[in-house]
C-alpha cells in the first residue's frame, strides 16, 4: 500500500514541476539574451488562465478533436508513471519496460498528428507530416540508448536500472558520453526545442508542433501545453536518473531535493543550445538526426565490443 | 417458379451463411482438439490411396499443433471474411454472384488443405488451386487494362516461386528417396543439400510471400482485386509459405549453419525497411496496406532469421522466444489486415475511388467505420493497447536478448535490427496518419455522393476483428498458452496478466495499461461532455481568408513529400526501384534473343533442310555408338 | 556508483571522438565547417598519442603527438583557411551521395572494421583495447576514401585525403605503438607540402574551368 501511495506522489511530484522547469529555461534564455523575461511561476498562471476560457472548436472537427487532447495527456502521464523520480516504487513499476514507455510515447505522438489534421486547414497538415518525419527518424537513435543501457544494467525495465544505476559498486564507462549526446539530440528533436523547431514562434516556416496545435483554443489548449511540459521534463528526467546517478540518499526529502538539483543542472545545456544555434532548414534536420544516430552506435560499439 | 427465381437470386445468400458456418466450425474444431489433443491424437495421419497404377499419386493429410494454429487462423478469417461478404457483395453490385462466391470459398477450403498436406503430390495440387483461383479473383474486374497487367505479373511469378519449391523438393527426394512429408523429419543433410534446400526455399517461398527483390506483384495485385479478396491474400495467403518455410527449418532439417538465420534475418531488415518506405508515399489506399503487409512479412522474417540462428547455436529458450514472437506477429496481422482492407473495401463501395487526393471528411458521414479503422490504424503501428503492439515487445525482447550470445556476429546484426524496427515502426505511425488523416479526418475533396455509414453485417464483421485485436493487446496470455505449445520452451506468463522473458530480463503487464487506457478514454468522455457544452463552434483560421476551397487541405503527395525528399533515390515516378532494374534486365535480354532469333531463323529454306540433315546425321551417330 | 574511468579506456574514448569528428565531416554542408572539424580530429588524435604514451611506455610518442598537433591541427588547416578564403567560391558542399545516406554508410563503415579486426587478437593484457583503437582507425580510413569519393569540390577531396592519413597514423599507433620516428616526420612533410601544391592545384583548376567541382574534369578530354 505505501508503494501505491509513493507512486502516485512522484506522479504529483512530477506533473507539479513540469511547467516550472519549462519557465525555468525560458527565464534563463531571455536573461542570457539580455532581457528580463518573465517569472519562472509564468507557465503556471498561464495554464490557469487558459484553463477558464471555453474552447473555440472548429466546424470541420470531428470527435477526434476532442478526444485527442485527452488522449495525449493521459498517454503522457501514463509514461510518466513508468519513470522513477526519487524513489523505485513507481505506480506501474512491475510493467515499466522501456519499450513499452517509447511506444506509450508513441500514441501521444499519433494523437497529436490526427489532431493537426482534423481541423481541415493546411496548416495542421503542415506540422503533422514534419512531425511524423521528426518522430520517425528520431526513434532508431532512442531504441539504440535504450538497448546500451539494458545490455549495461542486464535488464530492461526502468525502476531496476533506476535501482542498479545507484548502487554503489557500479563504474561509468566513459562511452556514456556518446550515448548522453544522442539522447541530448533526440530529446531536443521530440520536444519541439531549436535546432528543430521553434517553441516560441507562430509563423509557418518555423512551425512543426505549434501547427498542429494551432486550432486548439481554451482547455483544450491548457491540456496540450500541459503535455509538452511534461515530456520535456520526462527526457530530462530520463537523462538525470541514468546519466547523473550520484545525487542520492534514502531519505525521501533529500531525495526530492537532489532530484531538483538534477534536472535544473541538465536544463542548463537546453537553453544554452537553444541560444547559441539558430532553427535549421527544415532538410539538414535527417543529417543532424543521423549524425545522433552515429552517436548512439558509436556508444553502444565501444561500449559492448 | 416464382419460389425458384426468389431462391436462386438470394441463392448466394444461403451459400455464403452456410460456408462461414463451415468455417465457424472448422474453427472450433481446432480449439476442442487442440486442447484436448493428446487424447485422441499426437500425430493424425491419413492418407487415401487412389488405385491407379501411378505409383506416385496418394493423398495424405497430417494434423499437428503448428498446423491447426494456421487453421484455426485461416477458419476464423474466412468466417468473417463470409460475414463482410455478404454485405460487400451487395453494396458493389456484382454481376455473377454466384460465381465469386464459390471461387472465393474454395480459395479458402484449399488454403485450409494446403495445410493439411502432407506429401508433394497433395501439397502441390492445393497450392496450384489456390494460385490459380486467386488469379481469376484478381483478375474479376477484368475490362480494366491495369487489372489485367497486374493478374498478369502476379500468375507468372506465382508459377516460378512454384518451380523454385518443386527444386527443393527434388533435393529432399534425392536424399530420402521418399515423397511424403512425414519421412523428412529431423533429417541431418551433407552441406551442399542444405544450400540448395535454403537457396531454393527462400527464393520459392519468398516469391509468395513477398520478400524484397521478389515482392513486385504484391503492391500491383492487391490494390486491384475486390477488397474481400485483397483482404484474404493480405492476411492468409502469403502466410502459407512462411507456413512451409517454418516447417522446413524447424521440424524437417535439424543441422544448418547459423550465417543462414542470419541471413534472414538480413532479408528480413531489408525487406521492412523497403516496404514502409514504399508504403508512406503510396497515394491510393489498398497500395499503402499492401506494401504495409511487405513489412509485416519482414518483420516475421526478422523472428525466424531469429529463431534459426539461436536453433543452429542450440540455445532453446532463445529460439522460442523468437519463434513465439513471429507465430504471434502472424495472427495479429491476419487480423488487423483483413480489418483495414475491409475497412478500406467499404469506403471504397461508397466512394468509388481509391486515390486519397478525392476522399476526406469520412468520419463526419460515417462514424463507426471511422473508429473501426482507428482501431486498425493503432494495431498497424504497435501502439498499446492493440495487438501489435504484444508482438513487437516480444521480438524486441529476443533481439535484445540475443545479445547475451557472445563471440558471434549477431552483437552488431541484432541492435541494427532493433534500430531498424523502430525507425519502421516511426514511418508506420507516418503512413497511418496519413492513410486516417486524409481520408477520414477533415472534408471531403471532391463530392460524394453515397454518403453512409456501414450496415449491420460489415459492423459485425469488422467490429469482431476490431474487439479480437483490443482483446489479445489487452489479455494476450491466451494466445500465449496457444503459442506455447508449440515452441520447445514456454514463454513464461504471471497468471494472466504478466509476461516475463528469460533471466527476468523484461515484463510488461499489458492488462493493466490497457485497463487505465479504458480508464482514461472514459474519463475523456465524461470530460468532453462538460467542456461540449461550453464551447464556441466557428471556422476553421486560414490566416483570414474567407472561402479557402476544400483542395487546399493538405494532399497525400504532400504530405509524404519530406520523408520522399530525403530517401530521394528510392523511387522513380511512382515506380518500384525494383520493376525498374527487372524492366531493364528484361528488355535488354529480350532484345539479345531477338537478335539471335533472326540469326537463326533466317527464313531461308536451305538452312531448315540443313538443320534437319544435321539432327539426322547426329541420330545415326549416336545410335551407332550406343547401339 | 564509481567515476572511475582507466586509462585505456580514455585512449579509446578519445580515438572514439576522433572517429566522431570524421563522421561530422561527411555530413557538413559547408566547406569551412568541414575544415573546422577536421581540425578538432586532428587534436582528439594527438591527445590520443599523448595519452597512450603513458599506456605503451614509448617516449618517442610524445614527438609524434606534438607533430601532430602543429602540422596537422594548426599548420594545414591555417592552409587550407587561405586557400578558401583565395577561393571565392561558392561554401556549398555538394554531395553525389546526399548527406543522410552518407551518415548511413558510415555507420556500416564502422561496423563493418569492427567487424574485421574482430578475430585478429588475442591479447589478454589490455580488455581489447588494441583491437578497438585498430578498428576506429581502419573506420577513419575507410571514411577518408568515402569522402572522396561521394563529393565533387576538390577541396572536400583534399580533407578525405588528410583524414586518411590521420586514419594510418591511429592504426599504428595502436598496433606497432607508433612508426618510427624518421618515418613519421617524412609522412608528416609529405603531407604537408602535398596540401600546398593541392592549394596551388585548385587555383589553376579554377582558373580554367571557373569552378573546383572536380566532375568537370571530364570536360577536358575535348
Amino acid at each position: 500500500m505505501g508503494n501505491i501511495v509513493i507512486g502516485i506522489l512522484q506522479i504529483v511530484i512530477f506533473i507539479a514541476l513540469a511547467p516550472a522547469i519549462k519557465g525555468f529555461i525560458h527565464k534563463i534564455k531571455l536573461n542570457l539574451r539580455g532581457q528580463k523575461g518573465p517569472s519562472i511561476l509564468q507557465p503556471y498562471k498561464d495554464l490557469i488562465k487558459l484553463f477558464r476560457k471555453e474552447p473555440v472548436i472548429s466546424k470541420d472537427a470531428s470527435f477526434i478533436s476532442k478526444i485527442a487532447p485527452i488522449v495525449v495527456l493521459l498517454a503522457t502521464i501514463i509514461s510518466a508513471s513508468f519513470i522513477p523520480i526519487f524513489s523505485p516504487n513507481t505506480l506501474l513499476s512491475f510493467t515499466g519496460d522501456v519499450i513499452a514507455f517509447m511506444y506509450v510515447l508513441g500514441l501521444s505522438t499519433f494523437f497529436i498528428a490526427l489532431y493537426g489534421l482534423d481541423q481541415g486547414s493546411s496548416f495542421g497538415g503542415l506540422g503533422s507530416a514534419r512531425e511524423m518525419t521528426i518522430a520517425s527518424l528520431a526513434e532508431p537513435t532512442l531504441m539504440m540508448i535504450m538497448f546500451t543501457f539494458s545490455l549495461e544494467y542486464g535488464t530492461s525495465n526502468i525502476s531496476e536500472i533506476f535501482v542498479k544505476a545507484h548502487s554503489h559498486s557500479f563504474n561509468v564507462p566513459i562511452a556514456y558520453v556518446f550515448s548522453l549526446l544522442a539522447l541530448f539530440f533526440v530529446s531536443m528533436a521530440e520536444n519541439a526545442r531549436i535546432p528543430f523547431d521553434n517553441p516560441e514562434t507562430h509563423l509557418e516556416l518555423t512551425m512543426v508542433h505549434e501547427a498542429m496545435i494551432l486550432e486548439a483554443s481554451g482547455k483544450y489548449l491548457a491540456i496540450f501545453e500541459l503535455s509538452s511540459y511534461m515530456k520535456l521534463l520526462l527526457f530530462i528526467s530520463i537523462a538525470s536518473n541514468i546519466f547523473l546517478p550520484f545525487l542520492y540518499s534514502s531519505n525521501m526529502l533529500l531525495n526530492i531535493l537532489f532530484y531538483i538539483i538534477k534536472v535544473i543542472i541538465f536544463s542548463i545545456p537546453i537553453a544554452l543550445l537553444e541560444l547559441s544555434v539558430a532553427k535549421f532548414r527544415f532538410f539538414r534536420i535527417p543529417d543532424l538526426l543521423m549524425i545522433s544516430f552515429a552517436l548512439a552506435t558509436l556508444g553502444f560499439v565501444l561500449y559492448y565490443v | 417458379m416464382f419460389f425458384y427465381k426468389k431462391v436462386s437470386k438470394d441463392l448466394w445468400k444461403f451459400l455464403e451463411v452456410g460456408f462461414s458456418l463451415l468455417y465457424i466450425g472448422i474453427f472450433l474444431g481446432c480449439i476442442a482438439l487442440f486442447i484436448k489433443g493428446d487424447n485422441y491424437i499426437t500425430v493424425a495421419y491419413l492418407s487415401i490411396h487412389l488405385n491407379t497404377t501411378i505409383k506416385y499419386i496418394t493423398y495424405s493429410f497430417y494434423v499437428d499443433r503448428l498446423s491447426l494454429f494456421f487453421i484455426g487462423i485461416v477458419a476464423f478469417n474466412g468466417a468473417i471474411n463470409s460475414i463482410y461478404t455478404l454485405d460487400y457483395i451487395e453494396e458493389e453490385n456484382y454481376d455473377k454472384k454466384i460465381l465469386i462466391i464459390m471461387l472465393k470459398n474454395i480459395f479458402i477450403l484449399s488454403m485450409i488443405l494446403v495445410l493439411l498436406s502432407a506429401n508433394v503430390f497433395t501439397f502441390l495440387l492445393f497450392w496450384e488451386v489456390m494460385s490459380i483461383l486467386s488469379f481469376f479473383l484478381v483478375l474479376w474486374d477484368f475490362k480494366k487494362e491495369e487489372n489485367y497487367k497486374a493478374s498478369l505479373i502476379y500468375i507468372v511469378m506465382t508459377h516460378i516461386g512454384t518451380a523454385f519449391i518443386l527444386l527443393s523438393f527434388v533435393g529432399f527426394y534425392i536424399n530420402t528417396n521418399s515423397l511424403s512429408f512425414d519421412h523428412w523429419q529431423n533429417l541431418s543433410l551433407n552441406t551442399f543439400w542444405t544450400t540448395w534446400i535454403f537457396l531454393f526455399s527462400v527464393l520459392g517461398f519468398g516469391m509468395k510471400a513477398g520478400i524484397i527483390g521478389l515482392h513486385n506483384w504484391l503492391p500491383k495485385a492487391h490494390p486491384v482485386a475486390p477488397s474481400f479478396v485483397s483482404a484474404l491474400m493480405s492476411g492468409l495467403m502469403i502466410k502459407m509459405p512462411v507456413y512451409m518455410f517454418i516447417r522446413y527449418w524447424f521440424y524437417f532439417i535439424k543441422q544448418y549453419p547459423a550465417s543462414f538465420g542470419l541471413l534472414i534475418l538480413t532479408i528480413g531488415t531489408i525487406t521492412m525497411l523497403f516496404g514502409i518506405l514504399n508504403a508512406s508515399v503510396q497515394n491510393r489506399l489498398k497500395a499503402m496496406l499492401a506494401y504495409s503487409s511487405m513489412e509485416n512479412i519482414g518483420i516475421i522474417y526478422v523472428g525466424i532469421g531469429l529463431a534459426m540462428v539461436f536453433k543452429s547455436l542450440n540455445i532453446e529458450y532463445l529460439y522460442a522466444l523468437a519463434l513465439g514472437a513471429s507465430l504471434f506477429h502472424i495472427l495479429n496481422h491476419s487480423l488487423f489486415k483483413s480489418l483495414l482492407f475491409m475497412s478500406a473495401g467499404s469506403l471504397m463501395a461508397r466512394a468509388h475511388t481509391q486515390e486519397i487526393a478525392k476522399l476526406g471528411g469520412a468520419i463526419k458521414y460515417a462514424p463507426k467505420l471511422g473508429t473501426i479503422t482507428l482501431v486498425g490504424m493503432l494495431s498497424l503501428v504497435a501502439l498499446p493497447p492493440f495487438n501489435g503492439f504484444i508482438s513487437e515487445w516480444l521480438l524486441y525482447q529476443s533481439l535484445l536478448l540475443s545479445l547475451k550470445v557472445k563471440g558471434y556476429y549477431l552483437w552488431i546484426a541484432s541492435p541494427l535490427s532493433a534500430s531498424f524496427l523502430a525507425l519502421t515502426g516511426g514511418i508506420a505511425m507516418l503512413s497511418a496518419v496519413k492513410y486516417f488523416g486524409l481520408t477520414f479526418l477533415g472534408n471531403p475533396r471532391k463530392d460524394i455522393k453515397r454518403k453512409e455509414d456501414i450496415k449491420t453485417m460489415g459492423l459485425i464483421s469488422m467490429g469482431i476483428l476490431a474487439l479480437s485485436c483490443l482483446l489479445v493487446g489487452v489479455l494476450p496470455v491466451f494466445v500465449l498458452d496457444v503459442i506455447n505449445n508449440l515452441i520447445p520452451v514456454p514463454i513464461h506468463v504471471n497468471g494472466i496478466f504478466e509476461i516475463k522473458t528469460p533471466e527476468n530480463f523484461g515484463s510488461i503487464a499489458p492488462f493493466f495499461i490497457g485497463i487505465l487506457m479504458v480508464f482514461m478514454l472514459l474519463i475523456s468522455i465524461y470530460l468532453n461532455k462538460y467542456i461540449s457544452k461550453h464551447s464556441i463552434y466557428y471556422k476553421t483560421w486560414a490566416c483570414g481568408q474567407e472561402d479557402v476551397p476544400l483542395s487546399a487541405q493538405y494532399s497525400p503527395e504532400g504530405f509524404s513529400q519530406p520523408i520522399k525528399k530525403i530517401t530521394s533515390k528510392l523511387y522513380k515516378d511512382g515506380l518500384d526501384i525494383f520493376d525498374g532494374i527487372y524492366g531493364f534486365i528484361a528488355k535488354s535480354l529480350l532484345n539479345k534473343l531477338q537478335t539471335l532469333k533472326y540469326k537463326i531463323q533466317p527464313g531461308i529454306i536451305h538452312v531448315y533442310i540443313l538443320y534437319m540433315a544435321i539432327t539426322l546425321i547426329i541420330l545415326i551417330w549416336v545410335s551407332k555408338i550406343y547401339g | 556508483m564509481n567515476l572511475n574511468i582507466s586509462l585505456s579506456e580514455f585512449v579509446e574514448f578519445m580515438a572514439a571522438l576522433s572517429l566522431f569528428f570524421a563522421i561530422l565531416q561527411t555530413a557538413s554542408h559547408r566547406l569551412d565547417f568541414a575544415i573546422k572539424t577536421y581540425t578538432a580530429q586532428s587534436i582528439a588524435l594527438s591527445i590520443t598519442m599523448f595519452l597512450s604514451v603513458f599506456y605503451y611506455f614509448d617516449y618517442e610518442l610524445i614527438l609524434s603527438a606534438v607533430l601532430t598537433l602543429l602540422i596537422k591541427g594548426i599548420l594545414i588547416p591555417f592552409v587550407m583557411k587561405k586557400i578558401t578564403d583565395k577561393i571565392v567560391e561558392d561554401e556549398n558542399v555538394k554531395p553525389f551521395v546526399n548527406f543522410t545516406y552518407s551518415v548511413l554508410i558510415c555507420i556500416f563503415i564502422v561496423i563493418f572494421s569492427f567487424y574485421i579486426t574482430s578475430n585478429t587478437f588475442y591479447c589478454s593484457t589490455d580488455n581489447g583495447t588494441m583491437q578497438k583503437v585498430l578498428a576506429i582507425g581502419l573506420s577513419i580510413i575507410f571514411v577518408g576514401i568515402f569522402l572522396m569519393l561521394a563529393r565533387k569540390k576538390a577541396l572536400i577531396q583534399i580533407i578525405g585525403f588528410l583524414t586518411l592519413e590521420n586514419g594510418i597514423i591511429l592504426g599504428a599507433t595502436s598496433t606497432v605503438k607508433g612508426l618510427p620516428l624518421i618515418v613519421e616526420i617524412g609522412v608528416f612533410f609529405d603531407v604537408f607540402v602535398g596540401a600546398i601544391m593541392a592549394g596551388i592545384l585548385i587555383f589553376h583548376i579554377k582558373d580554367t574551368l571557373e569552378s573546383i567541382d572536380t566532375s568537370k574534369l571530364s570536360d577536358l578530354k575535348e
